[in-house]
């Protein structure tokens, strides 16, 4: 996905901080605009055009979990929240949605994400899904796969907390190479 | 064989016609089967496929052989001739499970080798070559031990290990130095890259040590849980031959290890110091408490025990009951009780508790080391509200988090397979000037890769 990557590897660059808002309905249509809007705000604060991309694609599958698996029954006039930030060396997507109050689906994402993120490349942790899933002969949308992409193809910390108004928010979080600290 | 406890209906095909048979567990790897009376099929028939009605449809096997007869009192055998199936799942969870699969997808793990810098690769081999060297030495020694008495081979081996550490320590010391060098201006996709490879590589020397074993394989499904926090604290050589002791000690004496040892001690030392500007007794809240050994520190007295009470809190239920060991050892030590609560939960969820502080109360002191490495900002921002809301008003937060000049930060990634979420000292004073009127600051210890984040609520 980032073919330019070795380029940047000694390059120093500054990233400019902002943020984006937006909160949209659980429809897939509208959804699908935040994917330009989201690239173009990331291009416009300092990522190159793959790393924007890369966030873009992101934006799209936190988007689509969030309208295929919000707890919209419960809170059919709630909105999807939508946060691009740029913070010094931070590059975050944040998606927030109602979710069903199930503290047993809830520790299934928690230990998901800390499996994920217990591998130093995310490449070994779509490896050993992968393996799982092969030799049961499925892909289906319980694979997994889908938060261990954002983290393998995106390079992307993902996270989530749970608020007091039962809204879950789901983030991405990239650290691009050659920025100063 | 297993005794036949559930059967299963299925059919077997062979030259295109269907033969109704039972399914039986046998062993892992292949079925019992009984088949119809009016058949006499002999050992060796191959079936074209077996098909298993399952309540999500039809499963369908490959060729399948019948390895063993049926008698009147067992089932017969049947193995499996282009594919490796997993038999106890079909029988249990109803799913086909080839264990041969994940062949198809060797070649994606074979082709990241092409992406690896020729410098990196020939330094990996010639550390491959030089521990293969020093291992080789070190279990030769260990096999003549062997054959001594225990006395003798226990005062030997105490020798090697006290001599070979100095050696061995400073060669290792030395390829971490030139592992620096080689990764230090890569981009996060390369040092993952990289990083793979080289735990591919080195894989039967990390099974090895008892902590690299521990830290790459994560049997709690993170890295830093309780064990392992044990094994920072403990300081020791572990393992049964002297090439394993050393492998498993070098990380622990690492600059990022004694840090955890140098926080155990500063937390107490922070607690005490706000106990002293409080009057009256104070009321601590632990996240992410794991075996909580800094409790020695914090307990020294009996008064200790009646002035300060203790909440301990982790997602962890073993890291709580060596948390709670903890408490009961001091409680032993000082002959008094002391007020401690246990609960198991994790913060990324405990956010959504509206009446938290009802349910937990307000504390003087929380302190939680060893978390925010792992939360990405949104969730480290979003916690740090929630600690401070618990916070009574002269209240102090202490948050520790490794700092991003942390001296074991390859060795962690490389060879441990640990990641963190590191960060500057302004990026923690930035979460806290979130909190409008908290007054914060950051030190660090002896080590400087840990940070301390204190966040005291005015009064």
């Amino acid at each position: 996905m980032r073919a330019q990557a070795n380029a940047r590897t000694h390059m120093i660059r500054q990233l400019r901080n902002g943020r984006f808002e937006k909160s949209i309905a659980p429809d897939w249509d509208l959804a699908k605009h935040l994917f330009d809007e989201s690239r173009h705000f990331f291009r416009e604060h300092g990522l190159d055009a793959d790393e924007a991309y890369a966030m873009a694609m992101t934006t799209s599958e936190l988007l689509e979990n969030a309208v295929k698996y919000g707890d919209w029954k419960r809170a059919p006039d709630e909105l999807i929240g939508y946060v691009a930030e740029v913070e010094g060396r931070a590059v975050v997507v944040e998606v927030q949605s109602p979710v069903a109050d199930d503290p047993g689906a809830l520790r299934k994402l928690d230990d998901q994400i800390q499996w994920i993120r217990g591998f130093q490349s995310p490449f070994e942790a779509y490896v050993e899904r992968l393996k799982i899933l092969s030799s049961m002969g499925t892909r289906d949308g319980t694979s997994g796969l889908g938060l261990i992409r954002i983290a393998y193809e995106a390079r992307a910390l993902v996270d989530f907390y749970v608020t007091p108004s039962r809204r879950l928010a789901m983030s991405a979080v990239y650290q691009p190479a050659g920025l100063l600290t | 064989m297993k005794a036949p406890v559930s059967r299963l209906s299925a059919s077997l095909e062979i030259d295109g016609r269907r033969v109704e048979v039972e399914l039986f567990p046998r062993t892992h790897l292949s079925l019992g089967v009984r088949l119809p009376p009016t058949t006499s099929f002999p050992v060796g028939t191959t079936f074209s496929r077996l098909v298993v009605p399952q309540p999500g449809g039809e499963v369908t096997l490959t060729r399948t052989q019948l390895a063993v007869a049926p008698t009147a009192d067992e089932p017969g055998g049947l193995v499996f001739l282009d594919d490796v199936y997993d038999c106890d799942a079909l029988l249990n969870e109803g799913r086909a499970k080839n264990l041969l699969g994940f062949l198809s997808e060797l070649p994606l793990v074979l082709g990241l080798r092409d992406q690896i810098g020729p410098e990196f690769r020939a330094w990996v081999a010639d550390l491959n070559y030089d521990l293969t060297v020093y291992k080789k030495f070190f279990d030769q020694q260990d096999r003549l031990f062997q054959l001594e008495p225990p006395e003798v081979a226990h005062a030997a081996q105490q020798a090697l290990l006290a001599h070979a550490r100095r050696d061995f320590f400073g060669y290792l010391d030395g390829t971490l130095a030139r592992l620096s060098e080689l990764v230090h201006s890569f981009t996060p996709e390369e040092h993952e890259r990289h990083g793979y490879y080289f735990r591919q590589q080195l894989w039967p020397f990390i099974m090895g040590s008892a902590f690299m074993r521990r830290t790459n394989l994560k049997p709690r499904g993170y890295a830093g849980d309780a064990v392992m926090m044990d094994m920072i604290y403990d300081d020791a050589f572990e393992g049964e031959w002297v090439f394993n002791k050393l492998l498993h000690k070098h990380p622990i004496e690492h600059p990022g290890a004694q840090a955890v040892r140098n926080r155990r001690v500063k937390v107490p030392e922070l607690l005490h110091e706000v106990r002293v500007a409080r009057a009256g007794g104070l009321k601590v809240l632990s996240v992410a408490c794991g075996p909580a050994r800094e409790l020695d520190d914090v307990f020294r007295t009996q008064a200790d025990c009646r002035a300060v009470s203790i909440t301990l809190l982790d997602q962890d239920e073993e890291a709580l009951h060596a948390a709670q060991a903890t408490v009961k050892r001091v409680e032993a030590k000082l002959g008094a009780s002391i007020d401690a609560r246990l609960v198991n939960q994790s913060v990324r969820t405990l956010l959504r508790d509206a009446e938290l502080p009802s349910r937990l109360g307000r504390f003087g002191f929380i302190y939680t080391m060893g978390m925010f490495d792992y939360l990405t900002p949104p969730v480290a921002r979003a916690v740090l509200e929630r600690l401070y809301a618990l916070l009574e008003p002269g209240g102090v937060i202490v948050v520790g988090n490794y700092h991003v000049s942390n001296a074991s930060r390859y060795y962690m990634a490389y060879w441990l397979d640990w990641i963190l979420y590191y960060r500057t000292e302004g990026e923690m004073l930035e979460m806290a000037g979130r909190l409008g009127d908290a007054r914060a600051s950051v030190s660090f210890d002896d080590s400087r890769c840990q940070m301390f984040l204190r966040v005291e609520k005015p009064a």
